[in-house]
């Protein structure tokens, strides 16, 4: 049996993770989640379908499995990019505690360092960029059909669990 | 072929598998009114189910030689770790994103304009909270109204997440 197949799925993702490095550092993208969909699992989507229609070097059981391994890795990448582009709470609340050495800090001291802006606004942008909420004229905020989704999936998924609604 | 097409099926059977499991998980930690960290559970449910998911491949696989079966074995453990490491994010998100958290809101009507977050969405409550799910953890420890670190897992992960920001120039 030919394994060529999990290192093309390897290259895939390789070649991919280059090309975001070169494209972040030279164009900054708007928005977070829609440009890191767009190049992991668009581009990669066209190359395969280009591959399986007009230059079909690959058997289509190969490519499907080679795309299984970008999309693991791809789908882990993804969801800790979030934690990289902007400020987690939690981490920096970690990174204060841990700069302020054996002596600790108090509650107040790491409130201090957090505003209303850093911690909700920003990703309130990033998701007007990324067009999962509406603004209209007046300021007043609404769901895109996709914000819709997302909100209803989160919902159904905490309802399955059985759990109350995450405190963000 | 065969072998393939059931190389390319079982990851959809982990996932479905591990869902199942994790649902048990937190259902039974309910039940039995365990307070145990969301956190803890998800991860727990994510690396534990790698021991039913290799005794289904193996099972699936046979009478594969075992020169063969390996590389099958290890693609599925990629696969499955990566995929189950994003089903970790998947209900960390679902508990502490506030991007979905905003979400929400904004579904249920409870935050109809930026200015409404201010008043229901305090950074008071939020550093609380977080205070509280890190000591929850294990993280930091509270001693005499200070906070300190106590466990390194998200320490280290916090100072990678630096370094990286450096490379991608954020």
């Amino acid at each position: 049996m030919d394994f060529s197949f999990f290192c093309l799925g390897l290259a895939f993702f390789g070649g991919i993770w280059v090309l975001h490095v070169i494209v972040w550092r030279i164009f900054k993208p708007k928005g977070e989640i829609k440009p890191l969909f767009l190049l992991f699992f668009g581009l990669p989507g066209l190359v395969g379908l280009f591959i399986w229609q007009v230059y079909p070097i690959l058997d289509p059981i190969d490519l499907a499995l080679a795309s299984m391994v970008h999309l693991s890795i791809s789908v882990a990448y993804i969801q800790t990019y979030p934690a990289i582009s902007t400020v987690i709470p939690s981490f920096r609340v970690l990174q204060l505690v841990h700069h302020a050495g054996p002596q600790g800090l108090k509650a107040e001291d790491i409130l201090k360092e957090f505003g209303t802006e850093e911690m909700v606004g920003s990703r309130v942008e990033l998701m007007l960029e990324d067009s999962l909420i509406v603004k209209d004229e007046s300021g007043q905020l609404s769901l895109s059909g996709t914000g819709n989704l997302i909100a209803s999936t989160f919902l159904a998924y905490r309802a399955l669990l059985g759990l109350e609604v995450g405190k963000g | 072929m065969e072998i393939k097409l059931t190389l390319l099926v079982l990851p959809f059977l982990f996932m479905f598998g591990l869902l199942v499991f994790h649902v048990i998980l937190v259902r039974t930690s309910l039940a039995l009114g365990k307070n145990i960290s969301g956190q803890v559970l998800v991860l727990g449910a994510v690396l534990g189910f790698n021991l039913p998911a290799l005794g289904l491949a193996i099972w699936a696989l046979l009478p594969m030689q075992l020169g063969a079966l390996i590389p099958c074995l290890l693609y599925l453990a990629v696969v499955y770790n990566g995929l189950g490491y994003g089903y970790f994010h998947f209900y960390n998100m679902s508990e502490t994103a506030r991007r979905i958290r905003v979400l929400i809101l904004v579904k249920q009507g409870k935050l109809a304009a930026l200015k409404d977050l201010s008043s229901g969405y305090t950074p008071e409550a939020q550093v609380a909270e977080r205070l509280e799910r890190l000591s929850h953890m294990g993280q930091i420890k509270e001693e005499n109204g200070r906070y300190r670190i106590q466990g390194k897992l998200l320490l280290n992960a916090a100072l990678l997440i630096e370094f990286y920001k450096r490379l991608l120039g954020l």
